[in-house]
C-alpha cells in the first residue's frame, strides 16, 4: 500500500487507500507499436540507401524534409498510442474498484464498483501469447442487471481475481461486524 | 507553388502544435503519478522540439523554386543495382 501513497486520482475519497493500480499488459502497447517500428525501420533504410539515387544533390533537402516531417508525425502518433495505454487504468482501493478508460483524446469514461456489489469473478486467458505471457481478462459479475465489470488484457489475471475476492470478503465481514455492532444494543435492550 | 508549399507547412506546424497541446494537456491533467508524468512530459517536449528544429532548419534551406523537380532527377535505372 505504501508503494501508491503518492498516487492520486480524481475523485479519490479522503482516507481512501490505493491498494494497486493495474494497466493492460505491455504486449498490448507493443502490438500497436509494431507498425510504427516497421515504418521507422523503413525510414532509416531509406535514409541510408535512397540518397544515392538522387542525380542532383540539390534535391536532397526536400527528401530529408519529408523524412523529418514523417518523424514528427510518428512521434506524435506514438504518444497518442501511449496516452491511450497509460491512462487506461483499473485502481483497486480499500473501498472500491475504479475503472478509468481513456478511449481516445478527450473521450474518457470513469466507472466504479463497490466490493459489496460483487457476486462473482472469473478469468479468461485465450491464445498462445496470452498464455505464455500470462495476461487476460478478468470479468467481475455484479448484482442486478448491470453488465460485467471488465479488466481487459491485464497481467497476472489470477492474482487480480484473488485480490478482488479477498477485498470482497473483507468488505462483507466488515459490513457484518458493523451490522452486529448496530444491532447488539437493541438485542441487549430486549 | 511556393506559397502553397509554405501554406502547407504552416498548416502542418499548426496541426502538430495543436496535437502536442492535447497530449501535454492529457499528461498533466489525467496522470495519477506526478513523477512519471513529469518524465514523459520532458521526454515528449524535448524530442518534439529537436525534431521541429531539424525540420525547420531543413525547410529554410530548401530551394523551393526547384524543389519539385526532384522527381524527374530521381534515377532508378538498372545499373544502380
Amino acid at each position: 500500500m505504501q508503494k501508491f501513497e503518492k498516487f492520486h486520482f480524481h475523485g479519490q475519497h479522503n482516507g481512501e487507500i490505493i491498494i494497486t493500480i493495474i494497466r493492460r499488459h505491455w504486449f498490448n502497447i507493443l502490438e500497436q507499436y509494431f507498425i510504427l517500428i516497421g515504418v521507422l525501420f523503413l525510414m532509416l533504410a531509406s535514409l541510408q540507401f535512397l540518397p544515392m539515387y538522387f542525380a542532383d544533390n540539390a534535391d536532397l533537402p526536400i527528401f530529408f524534409f519529408i523524412e523529418s516531417f514523417i518523424m514528427i508525425l510518428l512521434w506524435i502518433y506514438a504518444f497518442i498510442i501511449w496516452i491511450d495505454f497509460y491512462f487506461d487504468v483499473w485502481i483497486i482501493t480499500n473501498e472500491r474498484i475504479v475503472n478509468i478508460e481513456q478511449k481516445a483524446l478527450f473521450i474518457r469514461t470513469i466507472s466504479e464498483l463497490k466490493f459489496d456489489k460483487i457476486q462473482d469473478t472469473s478469468v479468461n486467458i485465450v491464445g498462445l501469447i496470452p498464455t505464455i505471457l500470462n495476461f487476460g481478462d478478468v470479468h467481475v459479475q455484479t448484482a442486478g442487471n448491470t453488465e460485467r465489470f471488465l479488466f481487459h488484457k491485464v497481467p497476472d489475471p489470477q492474482k487480480i481475481k484473488g485480490l478482488i475476492m479477498n477485498m470482497q470478503s473483507m468488505t462483507m465481514r466488515k459490513d457484518e461486524a458493523e451490522a452486529i455492532h448496530r444491532i447488539s444494543p437493541l438485542l441487549r435492550g430486549q | 507553388m511556393n506559397l502553397a508549399f509554405i501554406a502547407f507547412y504552416l498548416i502542418f506546424l499548426l496541426g502538430c502544435f495543436v496535437a502536442s497541446i492535447f497530449i501535454i494537456y492529457h499528461i498533466t491533467r489525467y496522470s495519477i503519478n506526478k513523477k512519471s508524468s513529469t518524465i514523459m512530459l520532458i521526454l515528449f517536449v524535448s524530442v518534439l522540439v529537436i525534431l521541429f528544429l531539424i525540420n525547420f532548419s531543413i525547410f529554410i534551406n530548401i530551394d523551393i523554386i526547384n524543389a519539385f523537380n526532384f522527381v524527374s532527377t530521381f534515377n532508378l535505372d538498372s545499373s544502380s543495382f
